[in-house]
């Protein structure tokens, strides 16, 4: 039973979500075509090239403000728990500001592809920003679909992607031991989640664990930690493990996308006087953000999707601190033994995946 | 003349600042690795003193014996050999031809089809727990290990297309009109040139596929539940579970589950950055 507006339904609240929302989309995709084909008669006639520009760039905002709306309505049509309220709150919020922030992106692209031609310096600030975009693009993503335990992974992405690449660079500028450092660096990626599990809580362990006992050596805790039993330590702990397990993947696509770097550029970069920052600037960053990308997707998916590591260590605790979606949809369909709610809830969980996806894809082709 | 020797010591210093990097990133990841290792030696009473003991004081291979004693186990580490070997063979039986077929033929749609194996990856798992435990069981697969093997092909044959498909477009054409020049029939020129120059592809793929089925444990938790087909995975979830955990068997075990994988990759590793085929056009 869900209260809508004060009527209740006999559906549970989240398929009503789901299929309104879905329903939005598609209105939401007629509707914003129908603009689009209006601003382009609007703009037929229109002498100024830099008019069309502006007003034309404005379709896409529109037609994501368009879909925030269905957002907002369904927020305040649907009785969520407060927590959950308050994470969509803050999720469609987030998304509305950076879409304004966007459609003021997008006027600036189209001003600077127009007077780009005459004034060159200003292309590279240009790429920058669009970079930008598509950072927060990705993130605003993220931040939308996700609930209490995946806020939690943008930590962990963020961790992956720095760790990851900084291996990636150094593993890139040596020679010798390149193949062994790879190989001892790749093992997480290739052990069982299982071991990986059991690893993490035999070093988590608050009396045998090695973790309390080198901090108790070192001082910095006075007393030994249970760190799987509160919730927001457990949550932390399952992140690290988590980055452990995930980060060669990372440190991988990265690799293969710093073979794509052309050593003469690198070198005449160097000889034009640009110090590392410079050459890692202007060269290796552009080169190897193809790979960036397709590792930040692979690894959202992936930390999403994954539920191993929590049913392994904690199976959800404590006080369903660490039941991440995935984790709630294996219970309800092998602990409850309610199959259907389980399939909608994952349509549900795909349909999120899918707008990570389909942003990225949309970003890609522009490349 | 100062100024070249000022940057190659920089160079060098920036080289040692690389190595120190990797060797502490390694030390990292070996970190736990080591320590369920230098556990798995030690005899029970250790595992309880105070201070913690890093290294004993009398080495033991008791935990080891009391897991190879266990007939669950053995059974369990065969049906995970077992399964997880039928999955390569078969993955790679299957998705050679699959990708040749893609890649080379002219198939209609063929990169469409690409792009839709591809995005299979994309699909959370949990979608498929429901109805492959209904069609399992319809099927009479349930507990069984062609049940899991069929269930591990659903997702190692895309993958496993994906990365062959990948590694044959990277051979230039030219190579193969040549070997048909030289006189070379359709079926002789797969097997020497392409399948040959992609052997380090070919190689990956299978090695992924080997791991995912090695270390798969979801589908085996569901669907399998006698020692008949349980894979070692699950049997270490259970030995998890268990009221009074026995560390000692826990960590041996995992060990032991640990180095048919990472060994072979170990050896293999060099393949993922080997071998595109690049230069051999020029000669």
């Amino acid at each position: 039973m869900t209260q809508v507006f004060g009527y209740s339904l006999p559906v549970p609240w989240w398929l009503f979500l789901s299929l309104f929302l879905g329903g939005w989309v598609g209105l939401s995709l007629l509707v914003s075509r129908g603009f689009k084909r209006l601003i382009h008669r609007w703009t037929e006639n229109r002498k100024n090239h830099l008019d069309q520009i502006f007003i034309r760039s404005l379709h896409t905002p529109f037609f994501i403000l368009l879909l925030l709306l269905g957002g907002w309505i369904a927020l305040g049509a649907v009785e969520l728990t407060p927590k959950m309220a308050r994470f969509a709150q803050v999720g469609i919020s987030l998304a509305t500001a950076f879409v304004l922030i966007f459609a003021g992106v997008k006027i600036y692209h189209g001003l600077l592809t127009e007077y780009g031609q005459r004034y060159e310096p200003i292309k590279p600030s240009l790429g920058i920003l669009a970079l930008l975009g598509k950072g927060l693009i990705i993130l605003v993503g993220l931040l939308v679909t996700l609930d209490s335990l995946s806020i939690s992974i943008t930590p962990l992405l963020t961790t992956l992607g720095i760790g990851g690449l900084a291996v990636a660079l150094a593993l890139n500028s040596i020679i010798r031991f390149r193949g062994p450092f790879t190989g001892i660096l790749l093992i997480p990626w290739i052990s069982s989640f299982v071991v990986v599990g059991i690893l993490f809580i035999w070093i988590y362990d608050p009396q045998m664990g090695v973790l309390n006992d080198i901090l108790l050596r070192l001082g910095v805790i006075e007393k030994p930690v249970a760190w799987l039993a509160s919730p927001r330590l457990a949550q932390i702990s399952l992140i690290a493990a988590n980055t452990w397990k995930f980060f060669p993947l990372v440190m991988i696509t990265l690799l293969a996308g710093l073979q794509d770097v052309s050593p003469e550029l690198l070198e005449a970069t160097r000889v034009d006087g640009a110090n590392w920052l410079g050459t890692f600037r202007m060269v290796i960053f552009p080169t190897i953000l193809p790979s960036i990308s397709t590792g930040v997707l692979l690894s959202t998916i992936w930390a999403y999707n994954s539920f191993t590591l929590p049913i392994v260590m904690t199976g959800g605790g404590p006080l369903r601190a660490t039941e991440i979606f995935g984790l709630h949809i294996f219970k309800l369909a092998f602990d409850a033994f309610d199959f259907g709610a389980a399939a909608a809830a994952s349509l549900v969980l795909f349909l999120q995946i899918l707008a990570v996806i389909v942003l990225y894809l949309k970003f890609a082709e522009r490349e | 003349m100062a100024l070249l020797a000022s940057k190659r010591a920089r160079r060098r210093w920036s080289r040692g600042l690389a190595y120190a990097f990797l060797a502490a990133a390694s030390a990292v990841v070996l970190f736990p690795y080591l320590w369920m290792a230098l556990t798995s030696f030690k005899p029970i009473e250790e595992f309880f003193t105070y201070p913690l003991r890093w290294f004993s004081q009398n080495w033991t291979l008791a935990q080891y014996a009391g897991v190879l004693e266990d007939p669950k186990f053995l059974a369990c580490l065969r049906n995970s050999l077992l399964v997880s070997s039928l999955v390569t063979g078969i993955s790679l039986l299957l998705s050679i031809p699959a990708a040749y077929g893609l890649t080379r033929l002219p198939a209609p749609g063929g990169k469409s089809v690409l792009v839709g194996i591809l995005s299979s990856q994309f699909f959370p798992p949990m979608i498929f727990f429901v109805p492959f435990y209904i069609i399992l069981s319809r099927f009479k697969l349930l507990n069984t290990i062609s049940g899991l093997v069929f269930a591990y092909l659903s997702v190692t044959l895309p993958i496993c297309t994906w990365m062959v498909a990948t590694t044959f477009r990277n051979i230039p054409r030219e190579l193969e009109e040549a070997a048909r020049v030289d006189g070379c029939g359709d079926i002789r020129t797969i097997f020497e040139v392409v399948l040959r120059m992609s052997l380090p592809g070919i190689l990956t793929a299978g090695l992924f596929s080997f791991v995912l089925a090695w270390q798969e444990y979801i589908f085996a938790l569901l669907y399998t539940t006698t020692p008949a087909a349980q894979t070692a995975p699950v049997l270490l979830f259970y030995y998890l579970g268990q009221h009074q955990i026995d560390y000692g068997r826990l960590m041996a075990a995992a060990v032991l589950l640990s180095l048919p994988v990472i060994f072979p990759f170990a050896f293999m590793q060099r393949y993922f950055r080997q071998g595109r085929g690049e230069g051999s056009i020029k000669g």
